[in-house]
């Protein structure tokens, strides 16, 4: 590939339980117009606004026809994925790699404090075999960690340990929504939602909204910030349908990661990435996504958690910034999984910096039902 | 007004969505169903590429991307896959607790979902011991059957 796509920019908007001081358009203008500030251009500059939204979380049909004149992009081209939010990113680095357009905005939100998440949840699967089973994502999360194969008894161990290392360090991050740390006595008092899952594992969500400004190769070199790139990236969709192999495998991930790994010249991951922010709407999901990105021995992901290695200060850090247990954006996490990496590369993550990075990995998937996943490689050289 | 006036929490106007849908099932499920509901058997269809038997029963095999076309009976034993037991009510879902299984029948390639009944769930890790994976299980066909998937339940073997 002979270019790359660079980040100007990010924005955010405050997180809480509920934004009720603001309905969801002005809660994306927030996020948009936070973006445009720290990429320090003007809605004038952008040439092409990608949204990720899905309908049936904001409560309205085809949401863009509100959503794009406050994401920025009233008579500009703009376009909108119903896919999880970290797709508004990939399709915004395609527009810019097609060399069409130099500058584009990718934005997510994520307001379900306004519906019955987990009833829309349910309605996500199709109406014939699992919707009327009382399909969910953290029933379908549940199921795939049982699926898991290797050291089930490390696993039991490890997934606490989890949500005890990003909840610790959230608590040092000031960008983060739940900000106590939590114990492993806490974690393992609290009753299962869904086995092998404890309540305690499941974040609370927030709503809130996530931007990237995202620009060409030569754009981005013209700005006065050192550069940050999206070195590689790809995505993957795996099966929806069941039991051709092991789901907590999570085929879909393993085909973004080889994507976004040959883009960038990765060959060896736990080697060559320093840091990762990875999605973790419950300790499994990033227990999976170890081995699948190659960051842990295939499994090794539960002993690798255990002694340490992705701990601030150990081998990989992941999810310094506390991850999706801390600020639970649900369909936004991954987008703000982007924007932590971002921030580090940028030397601009506050408190929780970590010394000198140089190359990491940002990781959104789908919630529901585990099958679409995109991988980010960045790189500040 | 500016903001400091205000002193009342900001409104919320409440809206709901009622649509009906008529969803169509299509001849390869329906015949499913209905080989279910009338003779309370479970059967699959065969891709010619793969050989693999995709149960439920698919129009279709998405990896080697043919129509699939022969009909095979499968089970009513099999094998659990995957599992979970839930114990937290969610909104608009049924009362916990409740447990569901991905279990490949005998015979099939691929596995089905559906609830696991009878089976005392109060203990979580005795409960979670016995819906192991590997474990066996059968399918259990209700007495009076409509034609969907709820009209048989795995029960441990
Ligand atoms: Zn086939």
């Amino acid at each position: 590939m002979a270019q790359r796509v660079g980040v100007l920019g990010a924005g955010f908007t405050a997180f809480a339980g509920r934004r009720d001081d603001v309905r969801l358009e002005e809660l994306i203008f927030e996020a948009a117009a936070a973006a445009l500030a720290d990429a320090g251009i003007t809605r004038a500059d952008i040439g092409t606004v990608v949204m990720a939204g899905a309908d049936q979380l904001d409560g309205r049909s085809i949401s863009s026809m509100m959503a794009a004149g406050p994401a920025g992009a009233y008579l500009k081209d703009e376009i909108r994925t119903t896919s999880e939010g970290t797709y508004a990113a990939i399709l915004a680095c395609l527009r810019i790699l097609s060399g069409e357009y130099e500058v584009a905005l990718a934005i997510t939100w994520s307001k379900t404090s306004e519906g019955p998440y987990d009833l829309i949840s349910n309605l996500s699967y199709d109406p014939f075999w699992l919707r009327p089973l009382a399909f969910n994502d953290i029933v379908e999360s549940a199921v795939v960690s049982s699926s898991y194969q290797s050291s089930t008894t490390l696993l039991a161990e490890a997934a606490p340990a989890v949500v005890v290392k990003n909840r610790s360090h959230g608590s040092a991050n000031p960008r983060a929504y739940l900000r106590a740390p939590v114990t492993r006595e806490a974690i393992l008092a609290s009753p299962y939602i869904a086995y092998p899952i404890r309540k305690a594992e499941v974040p609370q969500p927030c709503d809130g909204a996530v931007a990237l400004v995202l620009a060409s190769e030569g754009r981005t070199l013209e700005a006065k910030r050192a550069p940050v790139w999206i070195q590689g990236f790809g995505w993957g969709t795996g099966n929806y349908t069941y039991g051709r192999g092991v789901a907590a495998e999570l085929p879909g991930l393993r085909a973004a990661a080889t994507k976004a790994y040959a883009m960038a010249g990765v060959t060896q991951p736990a080697s060559e990435i320093d840091f990762a922010e990875l999605y973790d709407g419950t300790p499994f999901d990033e227990l999976f996504a170890y081995e699948a990105l190659g960051l842990a021995p295939q499994g090794g992901s539960a002993r690798s958690a255990l002694q340490g290695d992705f701990l601030d200060g150990g081998r990989c850090p992941v999810n310094v910034s506390g991850g999706a247990q801390s600020t639970n954006l649900r369909f936004a996490a991954g987008m703000m999984r982007i924007v932590e990496a971002y921030l580090q590369l940028s030397g601009r993550a506050g408190p929780i910096q970590l010394a000198a990075p140089h190359q990491g990995l940002a990781q959104g998937g789908s919630t529901y039902p585990a099958q679409g996943h995109a991988v980010f490689v960045l790189r500040n050289y | 007004m500016n903001q400091k006036e205000q002193t009342e929490a900001p409104l919320i106007h409440s809206g709901e969505w009622k649509i009906h849908y008529d969803y169509a099932v299509g001849e390869t499920a329906t015949q499913f169903f209905l080989r279910l509901r009338d003779q309370g058997k479970i059967a699959g269809k065969k891709c010619p590429s793969c050989q693999g038997v995709l149960v439920p029963p698919r129009a279709f095999c998405e990896r080697c991307f043919v129509q699939t076309e022969e009909w095979v009976d499968v089970g009513p034993e099999g094998t659990i896959e995957a599992f979970t037991i839930v114990y937290e009510p969610f909104d608009g879902l049924p009362e916990p607790p409740y447990a569901v299984a991905y279990v490949t029948l005998d015979g099939a390639t691929t596995a089905m979902a559906n609830f696991v009944r009878a089976l005392d769930l109060s203990d979580p890790e005795v409960a979670a011991r016995q819906l192991a994976v590997g474990n066996r299980v059968e399918a259990v066909f209700a007495d009076a059957r409509e034609g969907a998937v709820t009209d048989f339940y795995y029960r441990l073997m």
